[in-house]
């Protein structure tokens, strides 16, 4: 699940492609340092992970360069969400007494 | 893994305390006598004893004669303790290890005797017949007997009420 | 959405939380028992020590006195330490530290899932099982001794004060009876810990391999 960061990301890590939505969609636009700051990535890998959701449509890149958030990406981090909750949910955790 | 040890040694530490603790032993006696009578404190000879005998006289107004073995007489005219240690004096041997138990009684068949055993190798009698008793002791008609035993007597002449507490260790 | 994602995983490591208190209190079952025969080697030492000095050095104290006296002190002293170690060891143990990792929202949450060492807590769940019903055996087991004692003790006043003996049999049997009423929730709960631990496990097996065989399409 973890991407090599020599390599072009064939499988994205789900966590850090949520956290990278996550920030966009709490901060609107960022520059990629910012971003990376925020996400906590290092540099390379979040352009990697950045190219790699550009392609897939989920976010896009404005003229100065800043990263963007486009409609599809925001539904893909509800779909996850939602995706993640279908199986949680479906757990039915007992009440322990102390 | 530590901790198992630790609890395998704890286990047999106790077991080796338990039945340290079992070789300790306990007899105790209480009465009233009147006349002439015989204290006895006896063991087997592995056994160490300390024993305490307290003698409360009845009437402070008549006084109480202890005869001992060697002649030796004195009159107590109050209440008296008497506390003695038999020392250790000899192995366990022969057939006595076999925990067959040792009843000495006299001929007379008068039920008082010396109950020692390896499973009560400490006994404190009040006898209230001694002259029945004492030249039976003194015979030595079972000399195997009494090479594994060690006796310690005297006699009591009055009325009082005498209390023994007898402990030993048999090992 | 995300807010009931958020409550859904923190039960669940809530749920996990609890296991690691279990387990906890399980291997405490080994400290428990060790404080327990530790106390029985002191007062056993303490009672020889003053065998021997009562036989060797000094006068006679009474051996029952001297029994009684440390059963009554010391085996009460033995087992609230044991009681209260267990107790600190569970209270001692570090949880709740995914709240922040949960606050950063559903990637908190989902990192938290993918990072859960599954086999770890298959095999917890069952070692805390195994100790629930190890260290209750225990503990019922150390009351019934203590309970005996105390008995064979006020048997011992009957005795000397009405001239009345008890049985041994009954003695046991009567403690055994008495400590397994008066531990009847304490067992009850246990027993029904042990039944929700079970549950926990079949949940966390279906929801393991769900999961892990699920593939989320981006």
């Amino acid at each position: 699940m973890k991407v090599n960061s020599g390599e072009p990301i064939s499988k994205p890590d789900l966590y850090v492609l949520a956290r990278i939505i996550k920030v966009l969609k709490d901060r609107k636009k960022l520059n990629r340092t910012t971003l990376a700051t925020s996400t906590g990535l290092a540099y390379d890998r979040l352009v990697k992970y950045l190219d790699w959701m550009s392609t897939k449509g989920f976010i896009e890149f404005d003229s100065n360069g800043e990263v963007l958030l486009t409609k599809l990406g925001a539904q893909t981090y509800d779909r996850l969400v939602d995706w993640i909750l279908k199986y949680v949910g479906k757990v039915r955790f007992p009440k322990f007494s102390e | 893994m530590k901790k198992v040890w630790l609890l395998f040694v704890l286990t047999v530490i106790i077991a080796a305390q338990l039945t340290f603790t079992s070789a300790f032993h306990s007899a105790s006696e209480h009465c009233y006598v009147s006349g002439t009578s015989g204290v006895f404190v006896s063991k087997l000879n592995y056994a160490s004893m300390r024993a305490t005998i307290y003698i409360s006289l009845s009437y402070k107004s008549a006084p109480v004669l202890l005869i001992f073995p060697n002649g030796t007489q004195i009159e107590i005219t109050d209440n008296y303790t008497l506390d003695l240690f038999l020392p250790r004096s000899g192995d366990v041997l022969g057939s006595y290890s076999t925990g067959t138990a040792l009843g000495i009684s006299p001929a007379s068949g008068d039920y008082q005797m010396l109950s020692l055993s390896h499973n009560h190798p400490i006994d404190v009698d009040v006898v209230t017949l001694p002259s029945s008793f004492l030249p039976w002791l003194d015979d030595g008609i079972f000399p195997e007997y009494f090479e594994n035993i060690d006796v310690y007597w005297f006699k009591i002449q009055g009325e009082a009420n005498i209390h023994i507490d007898g402990y030993g260790m048999a090992i | 959405m995300e807010a009931a994602l958020s409550s859904k995983v923190a039960e669940f490591m809530t749920a996990l939380d609890q296991v690691k208190k279990y387990k906890t209190l399980a291997a405490s079952m080994t400290d428990f028992v060790l404080i327990i025969l530790g106390t029985v080697v002191t007062a056993l030492s303490v009672n020889i020590s003053i065998c021997l000095s009562s036989l060797f050095i000094g006068k006679y104290v009474g051996f029952s006195i001297v029994s009684s006296s440390l059963i009554i002190v010391l085996f009460p002293a033995g087992i609230i330490v044991a009681v209260f170690w267990v107790r600190h060891r569970i209270k001692s143990i570090t949880i709740g530290q995914w709240k922040n990792k949960l606050n950063e929202g559903a990637p908190g949450a989902l990192e938290l899932l993918q990072n859960i060492q599954w086999d770890s807590i298959f095999s917890d769940i069952r070692y805390a099982k195994l100790g629930f019903f190890l260290y209750e055996i225990a503990k019922t087991l150390v009351y019934w001794v203590f309970a005996a004692a105390l008995l064979f003790v006020f048997n011992g006043l009957v005795e000397s004060v009405l001239h009345m003996t008890i049985n041994y049999v009954v003695v046991m049997l009567v403690s055994l009876v008495v400590v397994l009423v008066l531990s009847k929730n304490d067992l009850h709960k246990r027993y029904d810990q042990m039944g929700r631990l079970d549950w926990l496990l079949w949940e966390l097996r279906w929801f393991e391999s769900e999961f892990r065989g699920a593939n989320f399409e981006a």
